[in-house]
């Protein structure tokens, strides 16, 4: 029931923006090389690749690492099974993109890394509301595999399940993640909220 | 079902991690549903998640900048053209391919036709080459005759071999040498007939020279030539050299033949 309750409001505002039946013939069509199709897909799915990159933060260029994924997905587009959810399938993409590139990093010369862990990452969107400032800093609290799960869950909607598979977990790790990253998160909406009160939000 | 279980599961971990709980079952939402509606605290703490949940999902799924996703699209366009041409270029190789066993396969299926309309097209072929290497090989040896033979007579003359053998053949007189002074004699009669050989004639040529080799007067001037102590007059020895040189040569002249 947690999931059932904790998603209520995101499933009912994803199954508004996901226009299955839509996006399942734009699949076929991009399957069949319909270029036009798969623009079409990228306009409709491609924010969302770009803002869980760019809130994964790190010295990665979230731009280049959007780029790479939805060029994965043009490449690979006749390997998605049509009928699953388009966006899952672009955000494991982006996942592993991800991951390849912290495993590149980590090839570096220490030296070099720790050159780059203290540069600022170059894909942390500037400016922002209130809020979302005060949840950047606590995503960047975050331990990595924590973080994945929280943007994955509340950022992207997905299910327990779905981030398991892109995650290449257990559920019941899943569930352990979110638990831990609320905790913090928790602490940043309280000290968030005390300052914002009759903002709205 | 107890609240600590409830909330445990409302806030994402239905149990502890080790060892890994199973998927929630039903009989364990429908648990939790009902001790919402029995425990107003449980219930408060459920919506107060659902709000935080809210509060989350809102902060984290705005989209990002206008002007960053129309970079990250632009930048894409230009790739994926890239990987287009890339791919025609693949494609133009592949057709290339095509297009040499194409070749290939008509030059084939062109010579079998060939073969097919005239059987003995190939045969004729082979035969042709073979006739004309073999008369190749015999204007060659024609030509290899005329001219070694030329040389050997003018060799006989400028050394003046025919004055040598008589020379030998006195030489061998006055030691007494009866078998030597019968090989020089034969020597000499054997010399006059290659002076008398005539290029023009291969046929002819060939056949007295194949009949001085079957005489086996090289040999016999060899033996000879062996058999005086090295102490003999150099004049002796260096025309037995001559005249076994020049016999040698004519041998193979008629070997080569």
């Amino acid at each position: 029931m947690g999931e059932q309750v904790g998603a209520s409001g995101l499933g009912a505002a994803r199954k508004a923006q996901r226009h299955e039946s839509r996006e399942d013939e734009l699949v076929r069509a991009a399957q069949g090389g319909d270029r036009e199709a798969f623009d079409a897909l990228v306009e409709m799915h491609g924010r969302a690749v770009l803002g869980y990159l760019e809130r994964m933060g790190g010295p990665f260029d979230a731009e280049d690492l959007a780029q790479e994924t939805l060029l994965q997905a043009f490449r690979r587009i006749g390997t998605f099974a049509t009928g699953t959810d388009f966006r899952a399938w672009l955000l494991t993409i982006a996942y592993h993109a991800r991951v390849h590139a912290v495993r590149r990093k980590r090839a570096v010369a220490a030296q070099d890394y720790a050159v780059l862990a203290n540069v600022p990452a170059p894909s942390a969107p500037a400016g922002g509301t209130g809020l979302e400032a005060a949840m950047r800093s606590g995503l960047e609290a975050l331990p990595e595999d924590q973080k994945t799960v929280v943007l994955l869950r509340f950022g992207q909607g997905l299910s327990h399940a779905e981030i398991a598979r892109i995650t290449e977990t257990e559920e019941a790790t899943v569930r352990w993640r979110l638990y831990r990253a609320r905790r913090v998160l928790q602490k940043v909406l309280k000290e968030w909220a005390p300052t914002n009160k009759g903002s709205g939000t | 079902m107890n609240c600590e279980e409830v909330q445990l599961h409302l806030e994402g971990c239905g149990a502890p991690l080790t060892p890994p709980s199973p998927p929630w079952g039903e009989g364990r939402v429908r648990g939790v549903a009902e001790h919402l509606r029995q425990c107003a605290a449980c219930a408060e703490y459920a919506a107060r998640l659902a709000a935080e949940n809210r509060v989350l999902a809102e902060a984290l799924s705005q989209p990002p900048a206008e002007e960053r996703w129309q970079r990250v699209k632009a930048g894409l366009e230009e790739r994926m053209a890239l990987e287009l041409a890339w791919r025609g270029r693949r494609h133009r190789a592949v057709w290339a391919m095509a297009a040499a066993a194409a070749v290939f396969l008509c030059l084939g299926a062109g010579f079998l036709a060939y073969r097919h309309l005239k059987p003995d097209a190939g045969n004729e072929l082979v035969s042709d080459k073979a006739t004309s290497g073999v008369g190749g090989q015999v204007r060659a040896g024609q030509d290899t005759l005329a001219s070694g033979l030329a040389r050997l007579q003018e060799e006989v003359r400028t050394k003046q071999l025919l004055d040598e053998l008589e020379q030998l053949q006195v030489l061998f007189r006055d030691a007494g040498d009866a078998d030597g002074r019968s090989v020089a004699e034969d020597a000499e009669l054997y010399v006059e007939r290659i002076l008398a050989l005539d290029g023009s004639h291969p046929d002819q040529a060939s056949e007295i020279l194949a009949g001085i080799k079957a005489a086996g007067i090289h040999q016999r001037v060899q033996k000879v030539r062996e058999s005086i102590a090295d102490d003999a007059p150099a004049p002796l020895r260096a025309s037995l050299e001559l005249a076994a040189s020049t016999l040698g040569r004519a041998v193979f002249l008629a070997s080569e033949k």
